[in-house]
């Protein structure tokens, strides 16, 4: 069953090209609900954890072919 | 017989998480279209539809208008990767809510990236000048907490212009570090003399005493004759073309270490924030050349400390904007074509991905501080030199300082 659901889940996906978007979004104002202190934007910015190539840091394994995933 | 009316072909940009129509505007090309929309011209193969029917063919049309492609129905822009180029994208940045709506001096953009989500979230806050300041000052203390011993004594090169403000302004409200500052001023081009009264006022506020040095003295770093003709003459005499800020920063270096010399510490800094450390990074590492130490680097028997490394230039120029503007006016073009190269490619770094200039400055500040770069005495020159200086450049700078 779950096996049934995942291959629906990857068909969608492959066919996500022909599916009408908004990728490039229009410019709008959009402003913060909620406050957000100084101190946490610079968190943000300065603190950032680096971000892993592969979601699960897969590169560790396969990294040697190439670290970024290209085939 | 008339033309009938021209119709634009359709636009789509295809990539494998979905489609979008794209609108032409006037008589731009295509290139001109996906630059408004931010679409990465190199992430792209063209095909087009034909309107006669048949099987889309690719064409290379950057720099054609829809009036050019009258043949064509569609054009399919697709994306050569899988990736999403867009989820990074600014354009639906929120705008955060300001404690002091009434006192913005900058804004800054901020981005929140999760991993577990693959989710980008984009923020625009408008900062004050005490925000500015706030921000400044904790950067500032981080890095002199980690890379000087506390109760030391340090020379600071200041130019009377923001950034040596804000560096001033930082250093002096870290308190429990026991600190004792010495500025520095050197003399000797338009842009440094008009900086002196600025930095003049600077110090009395923050109730340093600061060191000016005059041109002759200057001179003298190199061992150029006092009475001979002005440095930027000098420079650009054997150097036409040329930046003097290269010259300009090894004057300044000198000056500081001399200092230093006199004052019985091994500690300097300069104001070199996160464009600049970046960016020297960058000209480095895609030149072959291992990043310098940074934020502390090791010349000689002298530390030199970068204690803005981590500040960008918007925030702070935020501190004291009236500051800035003097600065500003008082500049003098760049014509070198690799020091335009290097600068230009991190403000489109920093500018489309927030965020990620400071993840490289950190990456690369790690590799830089491993088995780092060291420097060695030149005796001919009088001082350190990295790497070998070919015989030919060796005697032009040689012939500058009057000694070829």
């Amino acid at each position: 069953m779950s096996q049934q659901k995942e291959s629906v889940e990857v068909r969608n996906n492959f066919n996500l090209k022909n599916v009408s978007v908004e990728l490039v979004p229009a410019g709008e104002r959009r402003a913060a609900a909620t406050f957000i202190a100084v101190a946490d934007l610079e968190a943000m910015r300065t603190q950032r954890r680096a971000i892993p190539a592969s979601k699960h840091g897969l590169e560790t394994i396969c990294g040697a072919s190439c670290d970024t995933g290209a085939q | 017989m008339s033309p009938g009316p021209r119709t634009s072909p359709a636009v789509s940009l295809v990539t494998s998480h979905g489609r979008q129509s794209l609108s032409w505007n006037g008589d731009e090309r295509l290139i001109d279209l996906l630059n408004r929309h931010q679409v990465p011209w190199s992430a792209l193969t063209v095909y087009v539809v034909p309107r006669s029917g048949g099987a889309p063919t690719i064409r290379p049309c950057l720099d054609q208008t829809a009036g050019d492609l009258q043949d064509a129905a569609e054009l399919l822009l697709y994306f050569n990767r899988n990736v999403n180029p867009f989820l990074f994208s600014l354009t639906q940045a929120m705008t955060v809510a300001s404690a002091e709506p009434e006192r913005q001096a900058t804004e800054y953009f901020y981005q929140r990236l999760d991993n577990a989500s693959s989710t980008a979230e984009s923020f625009l806050k408008k900062l004050s000048p005490d925000e500015c300041r706030s921000v400044i000052a904790a950067r500032v203390a981080e890095t002199v907490r980690e890379h000087l011993p506390a109760n030391s004594h340090l020379v600071v090169g200041v130019s009377g212009g923001g950034d040596s403000n804000a560096l001033l302004y930082a250093l002096t409200q870290l308190k429990d570090h026991g600190l004792t500052l010495h500025p520095v001023i050197i003399k000797g081009i338009p842009d440094w003399d008009a900086g002196v009264p600025r930095a003049q006022e600077l110090c009395r506020t923050y109730g340093l005493e600061l060191t000016v040095m005059e041109e002759l003295d200057v001179k003298e770093l190199l061992g150029i004759p006092r009475d001979s003709a002005s440095l930027i003459d000098r420079f650009q005499k054997e150097f036409e073309g040329d930046d003097f800020e290269f010259l300009g920063t090894l004057l300044v270096r000198l000056a500081l270490f001399e200092k230093a010399q006199e004052m019985g510490t091994r500690f300097v800094c300069t104001g070199l924030n996160l464009e600049d450390v970046v960016t020297e990074a960058m000209f480095r590492v895609s030149t072959g050349l291992k990043p310098a130490p940074f934020p502390a680097r090791v010349i000689g028997d002298m530390t030199l400390v970068m204690p803005l490394w981590l500040c960008p230039k918007r925030i702070i120029d935020g501190c004291f904007p009236k500051y800035s503007l003097e600065n500003y006016d008082a500049r003098y073009p760049c014509f070198s074509l690799g020091r335009n190269l290097y600068y230009s490619v991190v403000y489109t770094l920093q500018s489309q991905y927030p965020g990620f200039l400071e993840q490289m400055a950190r990456g690369m500040s790690e590799l830089s501080l491993k088995d780092p770069v060291t420097y060695s005495l030149d005796e001919q020159l009088g001082f350190h030199v990295e790497r070998f200086v070919p015989f030919p450049l060796r005697r032009r700078f040689q012939r500058m300082v009057g000694r070829g």
